[in-house]
């Protein structure tokens, strides 16, 4: 409609010479959904009437919903934009500036904030939130944010404090005390 | 009545009540900025405290605390694109590009202002409706909720954002995903995969909290040099504009209160809904459609109005009938109880007075919060011209914590993750984020309903009163919009003959 | 690269210590009420209620918990951990140390609902629980519109029920109400809440609802609901005094049944504890217990509070528990019904 002219739908890098080819993350996500409807609907042919209605519907509606995308996807890819002109940065949408920040990271930034954040988590379920927070809190301002060690740990100590002054002591709110209850 | 109304207020006001507002007012603004630390985990901490109290003080510390905990929630969902409360995810749809483009003080001011009106509208309706509230509420049941529910989907279309048919499929899965547990009717467990947690279903709050919230996390740990955020230093004069920005839109804030309180009087919609139809609708009758998800402030003010106008909507089956819309209701329904007042009858009659200062409590917290907010806006906007990375530990602490406090699980954790990877391919695939989140918050209503309503009514009840009204408002929105794009389309037309296929 | 390097560093260290480290603690040996009560003093004390924050088992847990605390000189607090009606977190509490660091608030008929139909998900032993004692005990109360024409429960034949779902303490009722009346009367399911049930009830939509007693006071006393059967023990309160108990209304021969199923809803609130514990823990918890609930300036907050309590000793509910769980098959095969849908 009449965002799509604003900002084209689809991938902005199909320029000339690649145009008209197949977008592949549609494809591959279409494809994904498309399964997972599938799988859906298969499943809910195992259930008795009323409980069965409803996902069998649903997932059938789904399951056409995508495979119809999918065939959008496969033969009618859009045409081409015209590359974008000169569009000064503060005039693209936001969804577009998102889009654009997440294609042009490297996949070395991937990895490490995916590692970080999985340290995080792994060290919550181990040794709970406070521990977790604050060693992630440390670890994270020192060396991804290169802050002093000072400053990292003056920072861990007081979101850790905060947490433990809100929940703890105020409301008595459970966190996550880990697999060793240090919480 | 205008007597009683004038002696409620004089109960409202008494040192002791007012006391409990501002302390209130004060816990549900803590409460409310914190993202999963919900209403009525709050309310259910405070009731002992209100113990032995009279009706009016305890409530003025309840209802003061619950109303501006929405309030609040909008706050976070600006600031650090994470929803403060369930209720607040429409906002972060523009409130959070506002932010970014270094307006957070305008996106504030605009929400406060909005949310204040749109909890004084509420506030209003609920005391206007009195005389009619019971008979009222008697003619809401299931099919009128399921008509709620059809038009809510109605609205996939303009929150899809660039693809329609992306937008329908992301819908699709978020309703088969809202049919996971324990079916309603025979108890089958359906798509839980052997987990006892899944059983109750997916939480609201996990999901809201890592689709929209985390995507934005991610981006701060993986910014660089602070390049997502345009650096403009916080517009401290942008609160004043915001509020500005309200008033102008005085029609689309009311509009927007009267769906967030009517919506909010039917039981067991849940909150989560209204803000969805308030914004979509916003976008479909606004000027500048493609302002919307890129800092709109019709956007900011539709949802702002929205969420606290449901509250004195909330408050109408409660009293009417004792029949909470939700979970904090639900609380407070047993603080109804607990202070001695049955609801029904009673609360329109000998206990009149206790409801006409309900209504006061709203309005005057609420004039507590737009005070407090504004004096809380210059530094919390501050916050927002700090270098992303420097956030980071504190927005992931947020999430977790946030997603945790559901239910006290890990496992809603887990299901927080598996959100911010779904948000982040969203965004990095330019597939739709919103209607996926619509269609778990409707799911759940439309199947429910749909199969209470034929259990109770075969098919009569499509001709049910209530049922028709939302049918003809159904059928005017999509004329409405019918009309509307094919206008649109051949002024774009002219536009790119004039022009010259420029967009 | 660097910034690489510390990221799987911080990854690799976390997941290490994984496999390095596991708590160990030896089960402790019985020790007498006044060993155990001194260890309990000054230690935090989770009261587990298997349900969200705002219902009736929230209200009573948090009531109780301060009182308990102050008996034993520790803290109680109180946890919410919703899910599976309750199964999810008494499947959890069962593997908790039975230290008297974790208790939890059962709901009775359910809890045991779920373990005599032996419903999925289901991983405990109900006998096996230790059991400190009861908060309260209320009997359901089947309600119908104050304009319908049922007056008494001979006209409830061919009558709808309302319920939310299998395995909810109305679905069981309105099953066994079916079975023991001879009757075959549809239940509506899937109303989202009980509350809202029992709104269809009042505009006329379905004809018959059965909840406990303080979830039906509100509606009766508003004059929008009137009882017509008690199903449990009748209390003796004004709202249903006078009102016909199911085990007076069903024939002789299933004068049992009826029996043992005001058995299972006279269940009502039970406080409890993980299995295996030594007894003069369990000893020293179920006195402080006891004196809570048995001191009067309690009991009359209590009541004022429109959540009366109802003491029944640890023992006595252990009784009740194996009874209950020791029921005849038709009895299993009518409680499995009601949560199969």
């Amino acid at each position: 409609m009449s965002t799509e002219m604003i900002h084209p739908a689809e991938d902005a890098d199909a320029s000339g010479s690649r145009s008209r080819r197949v977008h592949r993350p549609d494809l591959i996500i279409t494809s994904v959904l498309l399964l997972v409807f599938i799988v859906a609907f298969l499943m809910a042919t195992g259930w008795r009437d009323l409980a069965a209605y409803f996902p069998l519907g649903v997932s059938g509606m789904g399951a056409i919903a995508s495979a119809s995308f999918l065939v959008r996807v496969l033969f009618f890819p859009p045409k081409p934009h015209s590359p974008e002109p000169d569009v000064p940065g503060a005039a693209k949408s936001v969804a577009e500036q998102e889009y654009e920040f997440f294609k042009n990271l490297s996949k070395r930034d991937w990895i490490t904030s995916i590692c970080w954040l999985g340290g995080f988590f792994i060290a919550l379920v181990i040794f709970g939130i406070y521990v977790a927070v604050v060693a992630f809190t440390a670890g994270y301002l020192r060396y991804q944010a290169a802050k002093s060690w000072w400053f990292s740990w003056i920072y861990a100590a007081v979101l850790g404090g905060v947490i433990y002054g809100i929940f703890e002591i105020t409301l008595k709110l459970p966190l996550p005390d880990g697999l060793l209850g240090l919480g | 009545m205008l007597d009683a109304i004038w002696s409620a207020l004089g109960e409202a006001i008494t040192p002791m009540s007012l006391l409990m507002l501002l302390i209130g007012v004060v816990i549900g603004f803590l409460v409310g900025i914190l993202p999963g630390l919900g209403g009525a985990v709050t309310l259910a901490l405070l009731i002992p405290v209100t113990f032995g109290m009279d009706p009016v003080p305890a409530f003025s510390l309840l209802l003061g605390m619950y109303v501006v905990s929405a309030i609040a929630g909008d706050f976070t969902s600006i600031l650090f694109g994470i929803p403060g409360e369930p209720t607040a995810a429409a906002m972060v749809l523009d409130g959070y590009p506002l932010n970014k483009k270094g307006q957070a003080g305008r996106a504030l001011g605009a929400s406060l202002a909005s949310s204040a009106i749109g909890s004084i509208f509420g506030a209003i309706l609920l005391m206007a409706l009195i005389p009619v509230m019971r008979p009222l509420i008697m003619s809401i049941s299931a099919p009128e909720l399921f008509a709620a529910a059809v038009l809510g989907l109605t609205f996939i279309a303009s929150l899809s954002g660039g693809s329609i048919h992306k937008g329908l499929v992301m819908a699709t899965v978020g309703v088969l995903l809202s049919l996971v547990g324990i079916d309603p009717n025979l108890g089958i467990e359906r798509y839980t995969f052997g987990s006892l947690h899944l059983w109750e279903g997916i939480g609201i709050v996990p999901v809201v909290v890592g689709l929209l919230g985390g995507a934005e996390v991610l981006q701060s740990m993986l910014d660089k040099d602070g390049e997502t955020k345009t650096i403009v230093a916080p517009h401290l004069g942008g609160i004043l504009v915001g509020v500005k920005d309200s008033f102008r839109h005085w029609w689309l804030m009311l509009r927007a209160s009267a769906i967030g309180a009517v919506l909010g009087m039917l039981p067991g919609l849940g909150g989560s809904v209204s803000q969805f139809v308030a914004y979509g609708h916003a976008r479909q009758t606004s000027k500048r459609p493609e302002e919307f998800g890129n800092g709109s402030i019709e956007g900011v003010i539709a949802a702002g109005a929205t969420t606290t106008a449901k509250d004195g909507g909330h408050l109408v089956p409660t009293i009417a009938f004792g029949v909470p819309s939700g979970a904090s209701m639900a609380v407070l329904l047993g603080a109804f109880l607990i202070l001695g007042l049955n609801p029904g009858p009673e609360m329109l009659g000998k206990n009149l007075d206790v409801t006409l200062s309900l209504v006061w409590i709203i309005v005057l917290s609420t004039i507590a919060a737009v005070i407090l907010g504004y004096l809380l806006i210059r530094p919390l906007a501050k916050l927002t011209s700090v270098t992303g990375r420097l956030l980071v530990p504190f927005l992931v602490a947020m999430l977790t914590i946030g997603a945790f406090s559901n239910t006290s699980s890990l496992d809603d954790v887990w299901i927080m993750l598996v959100f911010l990877a779904i948000g982040v391919l969203c965004s990095r695939f330019r597939w739709p984020r919103i209607p996926l989140l619509l269609g778990l918050v409707l799911g759940e209503i439309l199947e429910r309903y749909f199969t209470v309503s034929y259990s109770l009514f075969q098919f009569n009840w499509v001709s049910r009163p209530g049922v028709i009204i939302v049918e003809l408002i159904i059928a005017a929105m999509i004329l409405f919009t019918a009309v509307r794009v094919a206008r649109k389309k051949r002024a774009s037309k002219r536009e790119l003959l004039t022009i010259g296929g420029h967009v | 690269m660097r910034k690489l390097a510390f990221g799987l560093a911080a990854l690799t260290l976390v997941g290490g210590a994984l496999t390095g480290c596991s708590s160990t603690s030896a089960a402790g040996a019985s020790t007498s009420p006044q060993e155990a009560a001194a260890k309990l003093k000054n230690q935090t004390i989770t009261l587990v209620v298997p349900f969200d924050p705002g219902g009736g088992y929230d209200a009573y847990a948090r009531m109780v918990a301060p009182k308990l605390g102050d008996e034993l000189g520790a803290t109680v607090i109180v946890e919410n951990r919703p899910g599976a009606g309750g199964i999810l977190a008494t499947n959890e509490v069962v593997h908790a140390k039975p230290d008297g660091k974790t208790l939890v608030l059962l709901n009775g008929p359910g809890h045991l609902g779920a373990a005599i139909a032996k419903t999925n998900g289901v991983l405990y032993d109900a006998k096996k629980m230790t059991y400190i004692g009861q908060i309260s005990s209320e009997p359901d109360v089947l309600v119908t519109s104050k304009s319908s024409a049922i007056t008494s429960v001979d006209d409830i034949r061919g009558k709808r029920f309302a319920a939310t779902g299998p395995g909810s303490n109305e679905y069981i009722d309105a099953v066994v109400l079916n079975q023991q009346l001879g009757m075959n009367n549809q239940v509506v399911t899937g109303f989202k809440s009980s509350n809202e049930a029992s709104l269809n009830v009042i505009q006329g939509n379905v004809d018959l609802h059965s909840r406990s007693l303080g979830s039906q006071q509100p509606g009766i006393n508003a004059g929008d609901l009137k009882p017509i059967l008690v199903i449990g023990e009748n209390t003796g309160e004004k709202e249903i005094n006078g009102v016909q108990n199911l085990v007076d209304a069903v024939k002789d021969d299933q004068k049992e049944l009826a029996t043992l199923h005001t058995k299972l809803i006279s269940s009502g609130r039970l406080l409890a504890a993980p299995p295996g514990m030594d007894t003069g823990t369990l000893q020293a918890i179920r006195e402080a217990f006891k004196k809570v609930m048995t001191d009067e300036a309690f009991v009359k907050a209590a009541t004022d509070a429109k959540r009366p309590v109802h003491y029944t000793s640890g023992d006595d509910v252990q009784k009740l528990v194996n009874d209950v769980m020791g029921s005849p098959q038709e009895y299993v095969d009518l409680i499995t019904k009601a949560y199969a849908g």
